[in-house]
């Protein structure tokens, strides 16, 4: 199947979101989408394209069973109740945090060049618009960073990686990262693979998180094996 | 809810926070449960798309980015693309035909979001099209059916079936990009 066609591709790329994409043809589709960002964001284009349909049926509670259901299914603890009662809103205080003037703990080293180490993962944390803003990699020992230029820099803030654990444990973080230039950081966590759901980018007050927690989640990347 | 709402509620739950993803789900799941209900007919089958659609939202969550569009149009995909897998198992292992009866999709008089421009733009390019494409895409789109399906319910030879929604597609494209 030729999908160098544009019109070709368009055709497969809504019949894929409409649903009429069927059988191996939608296999095919589908591993192909996996393999290539042009054919993934013609189908991001349709997605968006049609979505407005959905403005049009009328919205519907689910039944109460399902959210303590969704939760058994991920091995969150069930709450007493069925009725989602949460404890912290996230929206009505991740906007409103005040930075604090701290202390800068001074948690990284100047890196003088590229560290004799085996990379072993690699992430690359982008903007809204797809722009990197910093490239990591990951040994064994060392998580090295490099900040591209495009990042934002204040003395109002601080930037903070954290890694989010695949137990479903609190973020715990991976040290201050650069601004600008490249920076290398003492690995403190287990970051294989099995271990690590994503790591995070967070804004800070000067000095890093004052609670243990991340203020304002940022950035959230996969870190990929090399 | 607003988008930067839920966008402020997205990268939360890539961090594996809980809390917003209750949040989340207290915001988006009477939209997502409407689609699946539209598309599967059966509050079983529904609670069962839905139920994995959250589990995937939770696990995928550092995935989205804006390329994707709004959060809720990312996670309307995610619910939307579990429905089709299936209704397409259920086609391979019942007679469909008993599900197809009541194939009117069952739509709001007005869009239902407080920000409708989108829709409206929508409502403006459907009603350009020929009344025989409309249905078919509507058929496609609001019950999930193959182009066999389609065939089948309406009687509409299946090659005039491929066409026309390749064509209304197209029309829709055209328009909404003006």
């Amino acid at each position: 199947m030729n999908y160098s066609s544009e019109e070709r591709l368009d055709a497969l790329a809504s019949a894929y979101v409409l649903g009429t994409l069927e059988g191996r043809a939608r296999r095919r589709f589908i591993r192909l989408m996996q393999q290539k960002t042009r054919i993934r964001e013609r189908v991001w284009f349709w997605e968006q394209m049609l979505d407005p349909l959905n403005d049009r049926l009328e919205p519907q509670p689910p039944p109460a069973h399902v959210w303590p259901q969704i939760r058994a299914r991920l091995g969150m603890a069930v709450a007493a109740n069925d009725e989602p009662a949460p404890s912290r809103r996230w929206v009505s205080w991740a906007g409103g945090f005040a930075t604090a003037a701290m202390v800068l703990a001074g948690l990284y080293l100047t890196v003088p060049g590229p560290a004799p180490v085996m990379v072993e993962q690699v992430a690359v944390f982008t903007d809204a618009d797809g722009q990197t803003l910093w490239l990591l990699d990951v040994s064994d020992q060392q998580i090295a960073v490099r900040a591209t230029g495009l990042v934002s820099v204040s003395a109002e803030y601080d930037y903070e990686l954290w890694m989010v654990p695949a137990d479903g444990g609190a973020p715990r973080s991976l040290g201050l990262m650069p601004e600008d230039g490249s920076l290398v950081l003492p690995l403190t966590e287990d970051l294989s693979a099995d271990m690590v759901k994503a790591i995070a980018v967070s804004r800070e007050a000067p000095g890093g998180s004052v609670t243990g927690a991340p203020a304002e989640v940022l950035y959230v990347t996969p870190l990929l094996s090399t | 809810m607003t988008e930067q709402d839920h966008q402020t509620l997205i990268r939360a739950v890539a961090m594996g926070e809980q809390d917003a993803f209750q949040q989340l789900y207290e915001s988006t799941s009477s939209r997502l449960y409407a689609i699946a209900m539209q598309l599967l007919r059966s509050p079983e089958r529904a609670d069962e798309a839905l139920q994995e659609a959250y589990v995937k939202i939770w696990h995928n969550a550092g995935e989205y980015h804006a390329g994707r569009g709004a959060v809720i149009t990312w996670m309307g995909s995610i619910v939307r693309y579990r429905c089709i897998d299936m209704l397409r198992s259920i086609s391979r292992k019942e007679d469909r035909q008993d599900s197809l009866d009541d194939m009117a999709p069952e739509l709001a008089e007005a869009p239902v979001t407080e920000e409708s421009s989108d829709y409206q733009a929508m409502e403006h390019c459907l009603a350009q099209l020929e009344s025989g494409e409309r249905q078919l895409v509507h058929l496609a789109y609001y019950r999930g059916l193959t182009h066999s399906e389609i065939q089948n319910h309406t009687g509409t030879p299946l090659g005039t079936v491929k066409t026309w929604i390749r064509r209304g597609l197209q029309a829709l494209k055209r328009c909404l990009e003006q």
